[in-house]
């Protein structure tokens, strides 16, 4: 049987969501974001909850192997301490949750203090449950291993009577493959770019450059496949990256066959000049792009992003300048497309974009859910004689 | 890439404005939509000025399609669709890439024009049903996406031909591979008015009927190939060797074997040319995989008729020396392969292969796993003809047919013969019926005899061949005979009630210990206990004269109701067939609603004893209701009249029921004397439930606990006081004592 993986992303609005399903059964999952009213008739956004335990059950399957928070800005962890087994508090364990077999988080998660603009009840469950899995030693990994979190952390392992290295085995800088998963054994392998130490060092932290930022690679039958997964990181932490990668000759380690845009479509990850009518990417950054194989995707976690005339004052993202960018970029490769959650297969019923990949190549079985079936997929249909 | 694609030509290119036709614009509409679609243009044609078609040239983006795909689709490929003017016409998609592959599921175009989508299984009627433009987008995505990873053609589905299909087709006889080196002939159907005719390929042995043209068929088995590649229909043999040359086979080679062979086979003598043929068959045999290396899973099979004997083509290749009217092996010959080689330009004539069905192809296409009994039917009037009809079709057993009646006008208002079939016995049209289903693939030997006159024969044929006999003679004197030969395979019988409201089957359990006899008075019993026997076999809708005999007259009964119950039967007697343990069955139509009901009566054991000249027959459920009457009544003495009835065909007296004590009679701890009350109505309505079969033939009453079924002297003489009163009729009496372990049986005579 011919070996398939597949590589998801759901339409979370501005948010982010995707999954890698190995063909061997093991499920990484990396953010995750289901706002409130998420599945209900009033929002096109996906139940993401609902979706997700209805794929565990179908695969048979009761955790993720992994599970990566690139940041733990809201629309990257919304929802997840209602879904998720976590360790540090029984109020937060259920039969009805999901279990993560190994948490993956960037240092930035530790080490932050909540007093961000965007902090929220669910970054400090989040840290908790890091610190916890942390100390006890198992089911985490943490990328960066700063000053600023080994001060908090040794004094901690003192206290248990633990050497202060006793923990070492759980950090992963950049730079660096992730350990316990290669291409011989898994047929996946995970080289980090970020985050560097100083992203959590230089005392101001910025949430958003201090990223989790990896490239993913897999085979199938031997054939390889990159996918670039780059959190919220701007132009400025990009361009490092390139220009760090191609220091250490790595090139390679920026080739994509599905790139997960950062930041739903911003400019600012492209450039720090909007443009009128398409941003042009600042040099390492259209170097990066340029590093989009043939027939490669390009994938914005954002909501739908139209070519009308309101579009090109917007301020939030995601930005119609960015979007052409991208479909620029993609033409330039022979990439296949330029493609945004909350667009397919519409706007009204967006359903996830799962691309198969297999030793031929990369698909994108679109969504049959259209029509009296997309109807029926959702509950959608409202009636009544008040508003 | 530098693609090259097809031009329209003939077609003049439009604005969107100018678009007239519906389907057109719909489907503009909805690549405007699509993501997947991009219009690159829109043309139009005229005929005189009428405009008879609009077409759209899109490019489609196939993000279901694997760069590297075996198929060689590429992700964005150009796209006709053609849209005719005319509404009842679907819309044809065509791939305008120079080089866009040949894959199966195209429809069949000349060499050298686009590729044409077969997008759909189904008539265009059928499609345009529910067709919209958006399906018809989404259906084009299917397709593209599925041929690219090899998923169109599901996996279950034959590999497909090496060719597209032909208008025109050879049938071969079911037997063809065992008599492939048999000289053939062949038959040519009717043109149909729609295009396209049928052949037949005929044994010249077999053959009685029609015209022939006498043909060589050359049987060539070729190398495997693999499939998907499907080619045009070559129009000569040039290009038919063209084409196997591309998929790695010598045509040529194999095809001057075959000849060679036959020539070979005359020796030194050679092949008289006076008679070769004036045309050939070449019928090619090529295994086909699905994927290289694999298995071959099929062998596929395409014929093309050449207009020149086997020997003149041989001559023409080099192969064969004509020299005085006699072809020879030309052991010097060279085969002239060159692109000029007259051979090259005999025209070919396509067709596809089709084969008469074999006893196994009919099974598989009706879902039927096991082979089926050999088996003889006794009795192929309606409803035998009918479950034959359905048993022969689907190949399921070998049969023959017993029936000594012969077809009469009356019959075909409810028999599957035709007025030719008047005046030919029975079992000789069942045969004849067979054959034409089936083309010899599944004959059914006609025996025309009685059963019970010629049952020597029938019984000899039976018992050496037979390991199943299916009664449907609709008598039930043969059930009853067959029951007391013990050496006979397993029977079932099946008759419908006289209205054909029901339909019964007995069968017997494999080992023959309850035979049909005692099924059918198990079967009365239950008529005569159970509510639903009060109406069972008392309705009738009528009789009708069919000739002028005392004997010629028939039930009224619909062809409809026959039919229905033979459904069932057809498949409930294969089933029933299963299960080694004997049984009673009953299917009840309501005829107002078409529903069915099913009844199984529990079976019990036969018991046979003999009396003198008698064989008594009964079963353990009698024994056992007996035992709960005697149980029933404590201490005290019981019993009852016995129902049951005489056959002296067979010296038998067959035992159904033993009633309950009427309640005048009188008991006390070492009598009884049964009472009268209601007894004389009990008889009559058990003679009424059976059809007049069942009546009183003796008494049965128990002893008293620790007592045996030994008879006391009181027994012995109410026995003989029963069987005087029973020699009025000239019939013996029966009296059946139940004791604490045992019974006994006695049969009282007094008519001599």
């Amino acid at each position: 049987m011919a070996e398939k993986h597949t590589v998801s992303f759901y339409p979370v609005g501005n948010g982010d969501t995707s999954q890698i399903v190995l063909h061997a059964g093991q499920r990484f999952l990396f953010d995750f974001c289901h706002r409130p009213n998420a599945g209900s008739a009033e929002v096109p956004e996906i139940d993401l909850k609902a979706t997700l335990h209805a794929e565990l059950k179908a695969a048979n399957k009761a955790s993720f192997d992994v599970v990566a928070f690139t940041h733990a800005d809201n629309d990257h962890i919304c929802g997840f301490s209602e879904f998720f087994n976590l360790h540090h508090a029984t109020k937060y364990q259920s039969k009805d949750r999901t279990d993560i077999d190994c948490l993956w988080v960037p240092a930035a998660v530790l080490v932050e203090e909540a007093t961000n603009y965007c902090q929220s009840d669910e970054f400090v469950i989040l840290r908790q449950e890091a610190r916890h899995r942390l100390l006890e030693g198992k089911g985490i990994l943490v990328f960066s291993q700063p000053e600023a979190l080994m001060t908090w952390l040794r004094p901690k392992l003192e206290e248990r009577g633990l050497a202060a290295t006793s923990r070492d085995h759980l950090f992963v800088d950049a730079g660096k493959l992730v350990p316990g998963w290669t291409l011989a054994n898994d047929h996946i392998e995970f080289f980090v770019h970020s985050p560097f130490i100083e992203h959590c060092d230089d005392g101001d932290m910025i949430r958003n450059s201090a990223s989790l930022v990896l490239q993913v690679r897999v085979t199938a039958d031997g054939h390889p496949y990159d996918y670039l997964e780059v959190g919220d990181a701007h132009w400025e932490d990009l361009e490092r990256i390139v220009r760090t990668t191609k220091y250490h000759g790595n090139l390679d380690r920026l080739g994509f066959d599905i790139y997960n845009l950062p930041h739903h479509c911003s400019y600012l990850s492209l450039s720090d000049n909007k443009g009128e009518t398409e941003t042009v990417p600042k040099p390492l950054i259209k170097e990066l792009l340029q590093c989009g194989r043939q027939s490669s995707y390009i994938v914005s976690c954002s909501k739908p992003i139209v070519d009308v005339k309101e579009s090109y004052s917007q301020v939030q993202p995601p930005h119609i300048q960015a979007r052409k960018a991208y479909t620029s970029a993609n033409k330039a490769v022979n990439g296949r497309g330029f493609l945004v959650t909350m667009e397919e297969p519409n706007a009204t019923r967006p359903q996830p974009i799962v691309f198969e990949l297999t030793k031929p190549g990369i698909t994108w079985k679109q969504s049959g859910l259209v029509g009296g079936l997309g109807m029926a997929s959702t509950g959608s249909y409202k009636a009544g004689t008040q508003n | 890439m530098g693609d090259e694609y097809f031009e329209l030509v003939g077609w003049e290119k439009i604005p969107v404005e100018a678009m007239t036709l519906s389907r057109a614009a719909q489907i503009y509409g909805a690549v405007e939509k699509n993501r997947s679609f991009e219009t690159l243009g829109i043309f139009q044609r005229r005929d005189s000025q009428k405009i008879v078609a609009e077409c759209l040239v899109v490019e489609a983006h196939l993000h279901g399609v694997a760069e590297k795909n075996a198929s060689g689709i590429l992700f964005r490929e150009r796209l006709a669709l053609l849209i005719s003017s005319d509404d009842s016409m679907l819309v044809d998609a065509l791939a305008m890439r120079k080089t866009f592959p040949r894959l199966i599921h195209q429809n069949g175009v000349p060499e050298g024009t686009p590729a044409s989508l077969c997008l759909y299984n189904e008539s265009a009627a059928a499609v345009l049903r529910t067709w919209t433009a958006e399906r018809f987008l989404a259906r084009i995505l299917w397709w593209m996406n599925k041929s690219a990873d090899g998923t169109l053609h599901p996996a279950d589905q034959p590999p497909e031909g090496l060719f597209f299909a032909a208008n025109y087709q050879l049938v071969l006889p079911w037997d063809f591979d065992a008599k492939a080196l048999s000289h053939y002939e062949i038959a040519a159907g009717v043109e149909r008015d729609f295009g396209g005719q049928t052949l037949f390929l005929i044994r010249t042995a077999d053959r009685d009927i029609g015209h022939y043209q006498k043909v060589a068929a050359i049987d060539i088995r070729l190398p495997a190939v693999v499939s998907g590649l499907v080619d045009f229909q070559p129009s000569t043999l040039g290009q038919l060797v063209d084409m196997f040359a591309a998929r790695d086979v010598d045509l040529i080679e194999h095809l001057v074997a075959a000849i060679r062979t036959e020539v070979d086979a005359a020796g030194t003598s050679g092949r008289p040319i006076a008679y070769d043929s004036a045309v050939s068959v070449l019928l090619l045999n090529v295994p086909i995989r699905r994927e290289k290396n694999a298995d071959p899973e099929a062998i596929l099979r395409k014929a093309f008729v050449v207009k020149r004997g086997r020997l003149t083509l041989g001559a023409q290749f080099g192969a064969l020396l004509i020299h005085e009217k006699s072809a020879y092996i030309d052991r010097m010959g060279k085969i002239d392969r060159s692109s000029a080689a007259d051979w090259r330009n005999n025209d070919l004539f396509g067709l596809d292969i089709l084969r008469a069905n074999t006893r196994e192809t009919a099974r598989v296409q009706s879902g039927i796993t096991e082979n089926g009994p050999d088996g003889l039917i006794l009795g192929v009037g309606s409803l035998g003809s009918a479950l034959l009809d359905l048993w022969v079709r689907s190949g399921w057993g070998n049969w023959a047919a017993l029936d000594s009646d012969y077809i009469r006008p009356h019959n075909l208002s409810r028999h599957g013969a035709t007025s030719v079939d008047i005046g030919i016995p029975k079992a000789d049209v069942a045969s004849r019926r067979a054959s034409a289903a089936m083309a010899g693939a599944n004959p059914v030997k006609p025996i025309v005899a009685d059963v019970l006159l010629n049952h020597g024969e029938a019984v000899s044929i039976a018992a050496e061949t037979a390991t199943l006999i299916v009664d449907v003679s609709t008598t039930i004197d043969y059930p009853r005979l067959a029951s007391t030969i013990s050496h006979l395979p397993r029977h079932a019988s099946t008759f419908l009630t006289h209205d054909g409201g029901s339909a019964v089957l007995t069968i017997e359990d494999a080992g023959r210990k309850t035979t049909l006899l005692s099924l059918e008075a198990q079967y009365y019993r239950a008529l005569i206990e159970e509510d639903w026997g009060e109406s069972h076999l008392g309705n009738q809708l009528g009789k009708f004269w069919s000739g002028t005999g005392c004997r010629d007259i028939s039930n009224v009964l619909p062809y409809t109701r026959i039919l229905s119950h033979a459904g069932s039967l057809g498949e409930q007697i294969p089933l029933a067939l299963k299960n080694p343990n004997s049984a009673i069955k009953i299917w009840t139509r309501d005829h107002d609603t078409g529903t069915v009901t099913t009844r199984e009566l529990q079976v019990y054991c036969q018991i046979s004893l003999q009396r003198g000249d008698f064989t008594v027959y009964l079963d353990q459920g009698l024994i056992d209701r007996l035992r709960a009457l005697r149980a029933a009544s404590g201490s005290i003495e019981t019993g009852g009249v016995l129902l049951g009835y005489y056959d002296f065909n067979i010296g038998g007296i067959i035992l159904t029921l033993g009633m309950k004590a009427p309640p005048d009679s009188m008991s006390t701890e070492t009598s009884f004397i049964r009472g009268k009350q209601g007894v004389l109505e009990s008889v009559q309505a058990a003679l009424v439930r059976t059809s007049g079969i069942v009546g009183y033939v003796g008494e049965w009453h128990c002893h008293p606990p620790g007592h045996t079924a030994e008879p006391s002297t009181t027994d012995i003489v109410q026995l003989g006081k029963t069987a005087f009163a029973m020699a009025e009729e000239g019939m013996p009496a029966i009296t059946l004592i139940i004791g604490s372990d045992d019974f006994s049986l006695m049969v009282g005579d007094a008519s001599e």
